[in-house]
């Protein structure tokens, strides 16, 4: 086994763990709503606190990682959500606070552990070439992705209401695999690579990466993909049992029970497809990127990674369109239908998550941790911000937020994307203040030498 | 199969082993629509559910 071979299944089986703890609360609601009697609201609350710490724990976790390398980071992330995991096993009231105000703390931050994300896509940026980072990183984000997925079809199976004894096991588990991640990890895949990424992550880098153009629009189309997907997966049960209740009704569905199985039913199409056809996705880019394939007019195409910017507008479009779809479908009522568009609507997300980090470590080669800890992390305020929209009062009916969030938000941040890829001369050097202004006189620029490119 | 001696001399052994682990992630996904899909026509007289 080759070491990137090695880095990439270590890195890959941390996410999807990390994942696993991620969701394990959300899978057990039920269960500790009853345990501790909780209203509908707090049920609610406690499920949308997992995506509270995301944007600005990833922004950290980004930059960390090019500063103190991707194995360290990712150890002690692992390492303290796992140990906190143990503890939220025996959740207790402390001193003002209840029993269960102390699991709901301790359980948001072993929800950080979703953060680790971005410390991955730096970690495999580090090891694999560009011609196959599209792959690389789709293997590595699709299956650590489809955590939240396995965790919610196995864990109530396999502990039923015992939710206590799930989180103990997932924290001994975790606490393993950053041992092992601390052991066995190697930051890259050799020394100037390592050192290239810790000498660019001071604070003008960061300042560089974040007023670039072209990092916001990567970071609006994450935003469209990914931040998508996470509000989709909170949403979805929830819109099947009231948006089609005659029809599922029909199907002989009729305890609260059983609709909130079917429904979960119909919603893993989209988690399962999101997650599962992102490394595909990456493998779209690189075959893009192989054939040279530019189709967009408007678009640049003297990029090195001219040919993935394209793979990911065509993602975009994709989404939306299945956004439209997905509404008018809805309003007919016709539930098959619904689900197979659904089934679309997941792979056209995961063609736009695996599409973006496919760019973002060719983009920014040597600042890989806080690129992607920007555009991996602010754009999961749209997990928070999309499901709002979707419920609001304000819309004739439960289907129509799809077209509205399509048309309304979705277009209007495409249009800037386009725009933010026309430059034919470096996109990188457009932006809020010049690269001179960020990186300093003797860094002129991101190309200069030790720069990107 | 020029383009594929290609792709494979291009990319090293680890890649076909990488798309072999992308086509199989794909094939679950599609079977998990499937299953949807069957619950959705079919529903509790689908037995599975």
């Amino acid at each position: 086994m080759t070491n990137k071979i090695e880095q990439l299944i270590i890195a890959t089986v941390a996410f999807f763990w990390a994942f696993l703890m991620w969701f394990s609360t959300a899978a057990f609601s039920p269960s500790i709503g009853e345990f501790y009697g909780l209203s509908t609201g707090q049920l609610g609350l406690l499920a949308s606190s997992a995506i509270w710490l995301a944007p600005p724990g990833r922004v950290i976790a980004g930059w960390a990682s090019d500063r103190l390398g991707a194995h360290n980071v990712f150890a002690i992330i692992l390492g303290y959500s796992g140990l906190v995991s143990i503890a939220s096993a025996y959740a207790s009231g402390f001193w003002f606070l209840s029993d269960f105000q102390v699991l709901f703390i301790q359980r948001m931050i072993v929800a950080s552990a979703g953060i680790s994300f971005v410390v991955g896509i730096q970690h495999v940026a580090q090891w694999f070439e560009e011609n196959e980072m599209g792959t690389a990183e789709g293997l590595y984000a699709g299956t650590g992705n489809v955590g939240a997925g396995v965790g919610a079809l196995l864990l109530p199976r396999i502990y039923g209401t015992g939710f206590s004894e799930a989180f103990l096991h997932l924290g001994i588990v975790g606490v393993f695999i950053a041992v092992v991640y601390k052991v066995r990890g190697k930051p890259a895949k050799d020394l100037e690579t390592a050192e290239t990424a810790k000498a660019n992550s001071g604070f003008g880098d960061t300042m560089f990466v974040w007023t670039r153009w072209a990092a916001i629009a990567l970071m609006f189309a994450y935003m469209m993909s990914f931040g998508l997907e996470i509000a989709m997966n909170a949403w979805l049960p929830g819109y099947y049992a009231d948006g089609f209740p005659d029809q599922i009704a029909g199907l002989g569905f009729e305890s609260t029970a059983a609709i909130q199985t079917a429904a979960g039913t119909f919603a893993a199409v989209q988690s399962f497809n999101a997650s599962l056809f992102r490394p595909f996705s990456g493998y779209m880019s690189d075959l893009w990127q192989r054939k040279n394939w530019t189709p967009y007019p408007y678009l640049s195409t003297t990029q090195d990674y001219s040919p993935r910017v394209h793979w990911l507008m065509t993602a975009l479009i994709l989404i939306t369109l299945t956004m439209i779809a997905l509404t008018v479908i809805g309003v007919a009522g016709l539930l098959p239908a619904s689900v197979l568009v659904l089934a679309f609507f997941g792979i056209t997300v995961s063609f736009g998550t695996g599409g973006v980090f496919a760019i973002v470590p060719n983009m920014f080669p040597d600042r890989p941790g806080t690129a992607s800890g920007f555009i991996g992390g602010i754009s999961t305020s749209g997990g928070i911000v999309f499901p709002l929209i979707f419920a609001s009062g304000a819309l004739p009916n439960i289907h129509y937020g799809y077209a509205v969030v399509g048309v309304g938000i979705f277009i209007p941040l495409m249009l800037f994307f386009a725009w933010a890829m026309k430059h034919e001369d470096d996109p990188r050097e457009h932006g809020l203040g010049s690269s001179e202004r960020w990186l300093g006189g003797d860094d002129a620029g991101p190309a200069a030498a030790g720069g990107d490119d | 199969m020029a383009e594929a001696d290609a792709s494979a001399s291009e990319y090293g052994d680890w890649y076909k082993y990488g798309r072999a682990v992308l086509y199989i992630e794909m094939l679950i996904a599609i079977l998990v629509t499937v299953f949807s899909l069957w619950l959705a026509f079919n529903g509790q007289t689908a037995g599975i559910a």
